[in-house]
């Protein structure tokens, strides 16, 4: 992984709304994405991460800072619609199809004006719409599909220009478990089988385990950043962070007790869950 | 909740307010100066009792009647002063129209004039003009001023209070009856009472003089005029479209406003909000709206009535006159406009089941689609999609272009119906008089006539009289005096019958006789007596079809024009000659009349002008008023897609291609509503022509000009309405668009 090449960077990015009392969206954000990771943005509502995800898709242009993608500085960049047409994809929470316009014809929308021709448009939309798993809804109406269906067509809009990144701010957050996952497998075989880098905006920690980094954002900065090892690790680093964990990493075992309660099995437990998140607390501390 | 709203769509509501309010200002402008042209009209009876004017004449300014009898209604028990008073309009450089009456620099009808500045009238060669008149033509006491090419000497100027006669001038009455070709004869009498109780009275003993005259109270003559009736019913005409189509925007504004807020409208009715609330609340939006709109309007009408009056060309014939009922109206008009507009999208709004309301997502469409919708392009399907509010807009944009194309055509058709009129016969040219403000004014003395036919190049003239009869046996008719003997007689094809021969013999146009029932053997009541049908005849010009002829002479005298006829045809031995005789009646007769080819007649005539005139006035009310509603309407169909056009700027589409996007659907709105306005001028001429009486004389030829001045007005609208909405979508930021909720 650390020798693919950085298609994402920024440095120190700031974002700021407003001129009297000045909301700090992003207060100095600087972060390295490599070619082919999948990774997730978490964070709670307001802590800044659709405006970075606008930043890096070229929808908004930060107050300072530097935005490197695919190895051009944004801010030098004079066709942005060339750019934002050729090299990112964007999937949003609400699926932003048009309404009138049918499933294949969505999904040829980013190929206009990209000096593609018709007849190449259309088969390439129905290509698409076949790896979405589509293929017989491709002439409906986004009012005649299903909420899942619906994000299918705008991921395969996404993928229309073949673009190097992906970037979906919460594309599971307007859909039922069940089409969740559909998605989030979408965005792992396209992942896994084009190598195209996928960054999600999400707030869904099941959603975040599926990629195979973290970023945690508070208050417009980056406060996390770790890669993912599985369930049980995940779990694990939850409880190293809470106050639970606090204490038994403090090794405050009397708090702990009147917390539990003192039956004769608590001790034992607390000896166990102690070794273990003693050993995840160091990954963290290296992380750090 | 109502107010902030309409702030919030604060452009729509801009746009909404000002397409009421420009309505608004039609009715009070047009009202203000057919309430002008009224009060002038009233005024003329100066501060006499009663009026005395010839019966029959279509309008005061026409009629004639012999001046002795004068004295004979002075003889009259309880009548204390009568005057004669000449009027006529005369056409000055800039003024189409311009009042000039003759008056006795010593008698009773000149004492209203009040000096305000110089001296009286005291003889021939002076003219006293109105206040308003000096200032617009620019002119002071000891200036001159030309009347029917000769120069007058402004002696004074004069302030009456009636606006006609402010906008005009006075002269002596030798001098009037001179230029305006009425020897020994006046316009009317103006008869002052001893006791003006007994008006009735003396009424009836000066009707009994003589069956030619006509007595009006002179608080009566307003109402009595056709021309007060005719303008009168087109300023209603006019303005009822202007408030059509901002109705017609208003509601457009308030189906939209209540698409928008479907879903509020479900969380009210969930939250136990009876219909009757909901209803309420979007009332008393379009009421607000167009409570402003009305309120806009009448400034705006205020404004447009004082430069109404400001501009000699307007002001001399029709000087806005301002009543407060007018105002009144024109607000009544807003609300009633704002009722009507609001009514339906509120009952809609009360229609919706709460379940449904709150489902409803503007951005998912309603699937509802037609199949082969789906054949169509981007544009049509999203105008397909907001289909009440494209068919609002439609048919605003097409009523507009629908009184262009109409009033273009009939414009159009009359100019080919006075060429073909004046050049049926074979003459190569026409004489008119000359200076005089519309061919209905025209007279022309024989002995000019035979002057011109004095011309070794002229092979024969032949004089025609023309007048309006409207008695009670004929409403209205156009009346055309030719002697029998004149070759040109024959341009009348008999149906029926025979040409006329004697005296007392009428033929009809077959549209007259049809309209009026007569057939051939009939009698029939006209000026200067009872007449037989002897021929019913057909041309294939709508004006002669819609005419009685009568013998020259009968004519002259039945509308007091002994010796004079209304218009020459002037035919020459040999055509090629035609520009070189023209020139020379123009050099030798310039001051008695004025000469032009017959195939460019209807061109030059000052008539067709002021119709062009008012024709530019209908095109601008009409290119304003629905440029608002298609601005308005692509505004909110802009607004409403705003996450839609985020969605396709991250997307990477293009700035241009935005603005093509929405300036494309525009286009393709005002294009079918043109070809609907097409289609929609077609029945508003035909209707127009089958109002009575003046509908025979509306001839409209749909040339490839006329039809595509009204597309181009249509795309004009498009253009425009779709220009600022196309700008304003093309700039938004793709990421606050996409916030937009
Ligand atoms: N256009 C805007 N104008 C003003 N404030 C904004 C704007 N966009 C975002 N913000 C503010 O910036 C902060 C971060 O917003 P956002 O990036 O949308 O958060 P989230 O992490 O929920 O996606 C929030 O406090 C939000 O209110
Ligand atoms: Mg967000």
């Amino acid at each position: 992984m650390e020798t693919q090449p950085v298609v994402v960077a920024t440095y120190q990015v700031t974002r700021y709304y407003g001129d009297g009392a000045v909301v700090r969206a992003l207060d100095g954000v600087d972060m390295v994405v490599r070619k082919g990771e999948f990774l997730a943005i978490m964070g709670p509502s307001g802590s800044g991460k659709s405006t970075l995800l606008n930043l890096l898709g070229a929808l908004d242009r930060p107050t300072g800072g530097r935005i490197v993608v695919n190895g051009e500085d944004l801010a030098t960049i004079r066709d942005l619609d060339r750019f934002r047409a050729r090299t990112i994809g964007f999937v949003f929470q609400l699926h932003n199809l048009l309404p009138t316009l049918t499933a294949r014809e969505n999904v040829e929308v980013p190929m206009h004006g990209q000096g593609i021709s018709g007849n190449a448009m259309r088969q390439r939309a129905e290509h698409l719409l076949e790896i979405v798993g589509l293929a017989d809804r491709m002439n409906h109406l986004p009012a005649q599909l299903s909420g899942g269906q619906r994000q299918r067509v705008a991921v395969a809009r996404a993928l229309a220009n073949s673009p190097a990144i992906i970037l979906a701010d919460e594309p599971t957050g307007s859909l039922d478990t069940q089409s969740g996952n559909e998605i989030m497998d979408l965005l792992e075989s396209i992942n896994q089988t084009q190598g195209t880098t996928i960054l999600i905006v999400t707030h869904d920690p099941r959603v975040a385990r599926r990629t195979r980094r973290i970023l945690t954002m508070r208050d417009g900065k980056i406060v996390d950043d770790h890669p993912v090892r599985g369930a049980v690790w995940e779990d694990l680093r939850d409880l190293a962070r809470s106050r639970l964990g606090e204490m038994l990493l403090r090794g405050d075992d009397e708090a702990l007790l009147t917390q539990l309660g003192t039956a004769p099995d608590s001790a034992r437990a607390i000896a166990v869950l102690r070794s273990w998140l003693s050993r995840v607390a160091q990954d963290i501390d290296t992380l750090a | 909740m109502i107010w902030r709203a309409l702030w919030q769509r604060r452009t729509r509501s801009l746009l909404t307010v000002l397409g009421v309010s420009v309505g608004v200002a039609a009715v009070v402008v047009l009202g203000a100066m057919a309430e002008g042209l009224a009060q002038g009209y009233a005024g003329m009876a100066g501060g006499a009792d009663l009026l005395v004017m010839q019966a029959n004449a279509y309008d005061i300014t026409l009629s004639a009647l012999d001046e002795d009898l004068g004295a004979r209604i002075a003889q009259l028990p309880g009548v204390r002063e009568v005057s004669g008073v000449v009027v006529g309009m005369v056409a000055l450089e800039k003024v189409p129209y311009f009042l000039v009456s003759g008056h006795d620099p010593e008698g009773a009808s000149i004492q209203h004039f009040r000096i305000v500045q110089g001296n009286r009238l005291v003889r021939a060669g002076q003219v006293l003009l109105g206040r308003q008149a000096a200032k617009n033509l620019k002119k002071n006491v000891g200036d001159s001023i030309r009347l029917f090419g000769k120069a007058f000497h402004v002696a004074g100027i004069y302030e009456t209070g009636q606006l006609f006669e402010d906008n005009g001038a006075v002269i002596t009455l030798s001098d009037a009856q001179r230029i305006l070709k009425k020897s020994h004869r006046v316009s009317f009498f103006e008869v002052s009472l001893e006791h003006p109780s007994e008006a009735d009275r003396t009424k009836r003993l000066i009707e009994d003089l003589s069956p030619e005259v006509s007595v009006t109270k002179a608080s009566d003559l307003a109402d009595e005029q056709q021309t007060v009736e005719t303008i009168r019913g087109m300023a209603w005409g006019i303005s009822m479209i202007a408030i059509l189509i901002g109705g017609l925007g208003m509601m457009n504004t308030m189906v939209m406003a209540v698409f928008e807020q479907t879903r509020e409208i479900g969380v009210l009715r969930a939250l136990g909000w009876r219909r009757r609330h909901i209803m309420k609340l979007v009332l008393g939006q379009s009421l607000g709206l167009s409570l402003l709109g009305g309120l806009l309007g009448i400034s705006l009408g205020l404004g447009l009535v004082w430069m109404v009056n400001q501009t000699p060309a307007i002001a001399s014939i029709a000087p806005a006159f301002l009543k407060v009922g007018l105002l009144l109206q024109g607000l009544s008009m807003a609300l009633v406009l704002g009722f009507i507009g609001g009514a339906y999208p509120a009952w809609r709004a009360t229609r919706f089941s709460p379940v449904e309301a709150l489902r409803y997502d503007t951005g998912a469409g309603m699937g509802r689609e037609p199949p082969w919708l789906r054949h169509l392009n981007l544009a049509l399907r999203a105008l397909w999609r907001r289909r009440t509010r494209s068919l609002l807009t439609m048919v605003g944009i097409a009523t507009g272009s629908a009184l262009v194309a109409s009033l273009g055509a009939i414009t159009e058709g009359t100019l080919r119906e006075l060429n073909a009129f004046v050049s049926k016969g074979g003459a190569e040219l026409v004489a008119i008089q000359a200076g005089v403000a519309d061919m209905g004014y025209s007279v022309i003395d024989e002995r000019v006539g035979r002057a011109i036919a004095a011309m070794p190049e002229v092979a024969y003239v032949s004089g025609i009289l023309w007048g309006v009869s409207s008695g009670e046996d004929v409403p209205f008719l156009f009346m055309i005096g030719i002697d029998p003997t004149d070759p040109t007689i024959s341009r009348y094809r008999i149906m029926q019958g025979r040409h006329i021969a004697a005296r007392h013999e009428a033929m009809l146009g077959h549209t007259a006789a049809r309209n009026l029932e007569k057939s051939v053997g009939d009698t029939i009541i006209l000026p200067g007596g009872t007449y037989r049908v002897v021929g019913i005849f057909e041309t294939g010009t709508a004006y002669e079809d819609a005419a009685g002829v009568i013998a020259l002479r009968e004519a002259q005298a039945a509308f007091q024009k002994r010796h004079q006829v209304s218009l020459y045809q002037i035919k020459l031995r040999d055509s090629s000659q035609a520009q070189a005789v023209h020139d020379l009646i123009e050099t030798r007769l310039g001051s008695e009349v004025s000469v032009s080819m017959s195939a460019t007649f209807g061109e030059n005539l000052a008539d067709l002008q002021n119709t062009k005139a008012m024709m530019n006035a209908v095109f601008t009310l009409a290119l304003v008023v629905g440029g608002i509603v298609v601005t308005n309407t692509m505004v909110m169909s802009v607004m409403e897609r705003t996450r839609e056009i985020g969605t396709l700027r991250a997307l990477g589409w293009r700035k241009v291609h935005v603005l093509w996007m929405v300036l494309s659907e525009s286009l393709l709105l005002s294009g079918l509503a043109g070809g609907m306005g097409l289609l929609g001028g077609g029945v508003l001429t035909l209707a127009l022509q089958s109002v009575p009486d003046f509908g025979a004389f509306l001839t409209a030829v749909y040339t490839p000009q006329v039809v595509g001045q009204s597309i181009v007005v249509a795309l004009l609208l498009g253009l425009l309405g779709g220009l600022y909405p196309a700008w304003r979508a093309s700039r938004l930021q793709p990421a606050e668009a996409l916030r937009y909720e």
